[in-house]
């Protein structure tokens, strides 16, 4: 009897594990497809992914030290929670005394915050010491002029100038989200205007597959990094990174997600930028 | 010297206020959250959460959020009326509404963006189930302009919710002046780098009318209906009416 209940559960959690995979349900299905070029593994700075606003500028060395909080910054949430119970016990009791230690803890706050920020911004261009190497210090950044095979190539000399990265890279985040709304509602129509003849039917083959049942992809966090740009004959190519969270099942936890989305566009200007393949990073 | 509103204590020719209101948000901008949370302590995200919960967005509905800065209410509210609603984002300051606009996007949001002015809203009359305005109506030159813009634009039955800066309780008032008036300025200057555009917070804050002015103005510009939900023993205050 035991036996057949745990048999029977196991089988109802497989049958799960199995509908989850099968609904796995973002554009593509989190499968490679179309073209696929070669491109970077790592994004092109190791730094986390970072919200558009602060990529204008994706040339810069990124510094990849992480500073390990200091003393005071350890101390920063509880003096911070300590300031907020102080707050709304004043701001509920209304004693006097519960005003002077308001201030006093609202300013050691903001002292504190202050410091750790000041700390934060200068520490940050400041060369790595890594343990066991005492007093000696290493430049975490590679010299550019070797590169380890297979490590992103170093962005300033990729893009020609004038190219407007901050703005390429928001139009292809807006693509982005637009294709997974129209792959959502079964909007063929939608999918072929933004992508290839070659991709469309791949894509179109997924809606048929799931006899054009609508579904949700809800995207949690969204970031896009441009990892290549190339003219190869009558053809531009970019490859963008597309990285984040995605809820692909309405109830489900949001997974995180990386693929590079490979894009066309002819040289002479005849359509503009077309979804070619997708390619997992994971 | 009907043309002259003020600005923080000053007055200033009504001509001005925008521009110089600009000026500030201008020169806050790339700190503005960060400021947001040490001048509240955190708060304003509770106070916020509130609005959306007093504005109660539903899926489908079609709503404004006006003065957006940096769309924190923007991109709940976008979330919350999936499937099928739209969240439009409109600021006068083009910075701010540049980072509201990426700010969305990067939680995987499509919200179109308009820069316009709050007193003349760009939308046709009876076009939104919903309008929000955090912290902003504050900062508008004509108040009953914008709150008579905001109406117009509302659905029969739809709701005009602001959160904004009220007025204090009174027990409380000498502790919030100290903190506004000596405390915001110096976390401005050592933080932001600008005393002056919080010292402009704080007087702003004063000559904002307080819950009961504001609610009769919500009236005046043909709101039914109207509540006030006071936060943070009045430090903040929900208003909120019907279009009926």
């Amino acid at each position: 009897m035991t036996k057949g209940l745990i048999g029977f559960c196991a089988l109802a959690f497989s049958a799960l594990l199995v509908v989850q995979t099968a609904d796995a349900a973002r554009l593509g299905g989190a499968r490679s497809s179309g073209v696929q070029r070669s491109v970077p593994k790592t994004p092109p700075a190791a730094t986390p992914a970072k919200p558009a606003q602060e990529q204008a500028a994706p040339n810069q060395a990124a510094p990849t030290a992480q500073p390990q909080p200091s003393g005071l910054a350890r101390w920063m949430p509880a003096l911070g929670g300590l300031a907020l119970g102080g707050l709304l016990g004043y701001l509920f009791a209304g004693n006097g005394l519960g005003g002077i230690l308001l201030l006093v803890l609202l300013a050691v706050v903001a002292v504190l915050a202050f410091r750790a920020l000041a700390r934060r911004g200068a520490q940050s261009p400041q060369p790595v010491q890594y343990a066991g190497m005492d007093r000696q210090t290493t430049l975490t950044p590679p010299p550019p002029s070797a590169p380890a095979p297979g490590d992103a190539m170093p962005t300033a000399a990729r893009f020609p100038a004038g190219f407007d990265a901050a703005s390429f890279l928001r139009g292809a985040k807006m693509n982005f989200v637009k294709l997974q709304f129209a792959n959502d509602q079964g909007r063929l129509e939608d999918i072929r205007e933004f992508t290839t003849d070659e991709m469309f039917e791949a894509l179109e083959r997924d809606i048929h597959e799931r006899h054009g049942a609508g579904q949700q992809t809800d995207i949690e966090s969204l970031d896009a990094q441009l990892v290549d740009l190339a003219t190869e004959g009558p053809q531009h190519w970019a490859s963008v990174r597309f990285s984040g969270r995605v809820r692909e099942v309405p109830g489900a936890v949001p997974v995180d997600f990386a693929e590079v989305w490979n894009l066309v566009k002819p040289a002479d200007g005849s359509s503009g930028w077309l979804l070619a393949g997708i390619q997992q990073m994971h | 010297m009907k043309d002259q509103t003020d600005f923080g204590y000053e007055r200033v020719p009504e001509a001005d206020k925008a521009r110089r209101v600009g000026a500030v948000f201008d020169r806050v901008a790339e700190r503005y959250d960060l400021m947001n949370d040490l001048m509240s302590l955190g708060l304003h995200r509770l106070w916020k959460a509130f609005a959306i919960s007093v504005a109660r967005p539903r899926p489908g509905e079609r709503i404004l959020d006006v003065a957006t800065g940096s769309a924190d209410l923007a991109a709940a509210l976008a979330r919350r009326v999936m499937p099928g609603g739209e969240v439009w984002l409109t600021d006068i300051n083009r910075r701010m509404l540049e980072r509201g606009r990426d700010r969305v996007l990067d939680e995987g949001l499509l919200a179109p963006a308009v820069q316009c002015d709050g007193e003349r809203l760009p939308f046709a009359t009876g076009h939104f189930d919903c309008v929000t305005v955090a912290f902003g109506l504050r900062n508008m030159t004509h108040k009953d302009r914008a709150l008579a813009e905001m109406t117009r634009v509302l659905k029969p039955g739809g709701r005009l919710v602001i959160l904004e800066f009220s007025k204090v309780w009174k027990p409380l008032e000498r502790a919030y002046d100290f903190y506004s008036f000596r405390v915001l300025p110096w976390l401005g200057r050592q933080v932001a780098g600008d005393a002056a555009a919080y010292r402009y917070l704080a007087e702003s804050i004063r000559m904002h009318p307080d819950q009961a002015s504001l609610a009769a103005m919500l009236e005046s510009a043909g709101l039914s209906r109207v509540e006030v939900f006071n936060l943070a023993a009045g430090v903040v205050a929900v208003h909120r009416g019907y279009r009926i």
